[in-house]
């Protein structure tokens, strides 16, 4: 329940005994041969799975490193998201025998992920989203509409994913026993960290091997993206107990000031029914986060991420929007590969270490695709043109 | 039956919030001061908008002690609790929040998003500093779990009438009196019914069966619908004389 001193169940009464079905069914379900043997399925056949361990030759040549690239952007729906969601679903569908869904999403991508995952098991789906984000994002948000999802926008606190999480648990206590919640990062109350996690942790496992396979050996960094964290507890988790890999998780420096970097300037707090590192006020008031990168947009943090930059097993540093641009172009123009502005920061910390990487075999978890990112990116063009 | 009135502090600004807490302590009977936090989970849109409206204006926690030592000092016999979410009390630290609690004259802290599980910390300072403390029930609770939560609770139990968050509701579900009787079996203490109550029917239909009510959003809607606070203080003290059945 904890990770060290993080994590546990801050939530109101209501959601207690769900919570703990909820842990229940999970741990039936990881036992179940069956169900791995249904998530396998759908992850091979029809989100596409495994993804490919890509050595980036001319990045490497240019960065003087060996940086391979865990290509879940080459998922279905376009980032890793989809891992969790196919995985939610089926355990609320098959164990729990709920028959709807809600989520939250910030940029879409978790909420297109869950929308897809219900058209394909028949679930009944809502899904909270900021008002801001539902005029930023008009394409994914069409899309989950397109799916069957009902689209809720949200206009309360600051109308974007912290309050679109707000809403969503706000439903789950008023239909707590028809509805599974399904939190699309490794955030929330127990046992919701540890479930994302565990679907997560596919994209380390795959790695693990593909890297073996290709380099005879363990890679020196592996590193990922943090906003809520899922991605990174994904692919970090197969290497934990390798001490030698050292683990690296990039957070959203924003634009100086505001930032969406949690881990590395943020401070203990408890926030969405978990203990964890918080961008707050001294009040305890939670400030608005800011990320070019939508998905990073999170004033809070995985427990586990926090309790690993405790412990010293992974690092944490952060990269400002401009950086995670330079990433973003880096990647484009020298590997044909568009990458989402999240792990754009991921590839901008890479660059910007090159030096001391040298030489160096380095995994970049490569957890989406930017097509989603192009209007930010040309808007960001223009201001810069003009 | 107890009539225990939420009201946020801070809203619509400071001053008014004092002043219509004042008019609310001449009638009810206990008062929860609740402390603005800008993500309340458990609470539905009326009190979300009383907080952020709270928060808008600038809205500093160090106000609500003063205002609850105002208060306390102006009506000595009744009980005043604060209500707010865990984080507010983490951030200022559990010894120090509870510590300046009591010396403000407050009996108990309600926190909606701390389960007893969680708080062990928080209910051994509240011991020795004298406070009480309230613990939820909901209609989903098992009965194991109401006896740990009743032994944790020293204040009253808060009883949710319904699953959701907070506002006001039409009807209270049917089967509440039967819910409040296994309650009232198991934990043996007093139990205070709250969400969704709103008027002298709900509280009528209640009698017998609960020690008191909560009520909240009601009162702040008042306040939303009305032009001056000395207009919402007079609607809000005739609402709550006809709760009591006074008027």
């Amino acid at each position: 329940m904890y990770y060290g001193e993080y994590g546990g169940q801050f939530i109101p009464e209501t959601l207690f005994p769900v919570l703990q079905e909820l842990d229940r069914a999970f741990e039936k379900a990881k036992k179940s041969k069956n169900f791995a043997k249904k998530w396998r399925y759908y992850l091979e056949v029809y989100a596409g799975r495994p993804t490919p361990l890509f050595f980036a030759k001319n990045a490497s040549e240019k960065l003087g490193i060996k940086l391979y690239l865990k290509r879940e952007d080459l998922l279905h729906t376009g980032a890793h998201k989809i891992n969790n969601t196919i995985g939610q679903c089926l355990l609320a569908k098959e164990v729990l025998k709920k028959t709807r869904i809600i989520a939250e999403t910030g940029a879409g991508q978790h909420g297109v992920a869950t929308a897809t995952a219900c058209a394909l098991l028949n679930l009944k789906c809502t899904i909270y989203m900021g008002r801001k984000d539902v005029q930023r994002q008009k394409i994914n948000v069409l899309k989950m509409k397109l799916l069957g999802a009902e689209v809720v926008p949200v206009s309360s606190g600051t109308e974007t994913l912290k309050d679109a999480i707000n809403e969503a648990l706000r439903d789950w206590i008023t239909n707590p026993t028809s509805t599974h919640y399904v939190i699309g990062s490794v955030v929330g109350p127990y046992p919701f960290p540890k479930i994302v996690s565990f679907f997560q942790s596919i994209i380390g496992v795959e790695a693990k091997q593909q890297i073996l396979k290709l380099e005879g050996r363990l890679p020196d960094f592996v590193v990922a993206c943090v906003g809520g964290g899922s991605n990174a507890i994904g692919i970090f988790s197969a290497f934990l107990k390798e001490k030698k890999v050292k683990l690296v998780g990039v957070e959203a420096g924003g634009d100086g000031n505001l930032h969406s970097a949690s881990l590395t300037r943020g401070s203990l707090g408890v926030f969405h029914g978990m203990k964890t590192y918080l961008i707050q006020d001294e009040d305890g008031q939670v400030l608005p986060p800011h990320s070019i990168a939508p998905g990073l947009d999170y004033p809070a943090v995985g427990p586990e991420h926090a309790y690993l930059k405790d412990s010293g097993r992974a690092e944490y540093y952060s990269v400002q929007d401009e950086d995670a641009l330079e990433g973003f172009e880096f990647l484009s123009k020298f590997e044909g590969i568009i990458p989402a502005l999240e792990p754009a920061h991921a590839m901008a910390w890479i660059i910007k270490n090159s030096k001391e990487l040298k030489g160096k075999i380095v995994i970049l978890n490569l957890s989406g695709r930017g097509d989603k990112d192009m209007e930010i990116y040309s808007n960001r063009k223009g201001e810069h043109q003009a | 039956m107890k009539i225990c009135a939420y009201f946020t502090c801070g809203f619509p600004d400071i001053e008014s919030s004092f002043k219509i807490m004042r008019e609310i302590l001449k009638v009810a009977d206990m008062l929860e001061i609740g402390i603005p936090f800008s993500d309340p989970i458990a609470d539905g849109p009326t009190i979300q908008f009383a907080s952020a409206k709270a928060l808008e204006m600038g809205f500093k926690v160090s106000q609500a002690f003063e205002v609850a030592e105002r208060l306390k000092s102006q009506f000595p016999q009744k009980k005043i609790l604060f209500m707010t979410y865990y984080n507010i009390i983490l951030r200022k630290g559990i010894e120090s929040f509870i510590r300046k609690s009591r010396d403000a004259g407050i009996w108990g802290i309600i926190v909606p998003d701390l389960t007893p599980e969680e708080s062990s910390d928080f209910c051994e300072i509240m011991r020795k500093n004298e406070l009480k403390t309230v613990f939820f029930v909901s209609p989903l609770t098992p009965e194991k779990r109401i006896k740990k939560i009743s032994s944790m609770t020293s204040g009253f139990i808060y009883y949710i009438s319904t699953t959701g968050v907070t506002g006001e509701r039409e009807k209270l579900p049917e089967e509440i009196k039967n819910k409040l009787k296994d309650v009232k079996k198991i934990a043996q203490k007093e139990i205070f019914v709250g969400f969704g109550i709103s008027k002298r029917e709900h509280i009528k239909e209640l009698e017998g069966f609960a020690d008191g009510v909560i009520v909240g959003s009601a009162l702040i809607r008042k306040v939303i619908e009305t032009k001056s606070s000395e207009e919402a203080e007079k609607k809000i003290t005739l609402f709550l004389e006809e709760l009591k059945g006074e008027k």
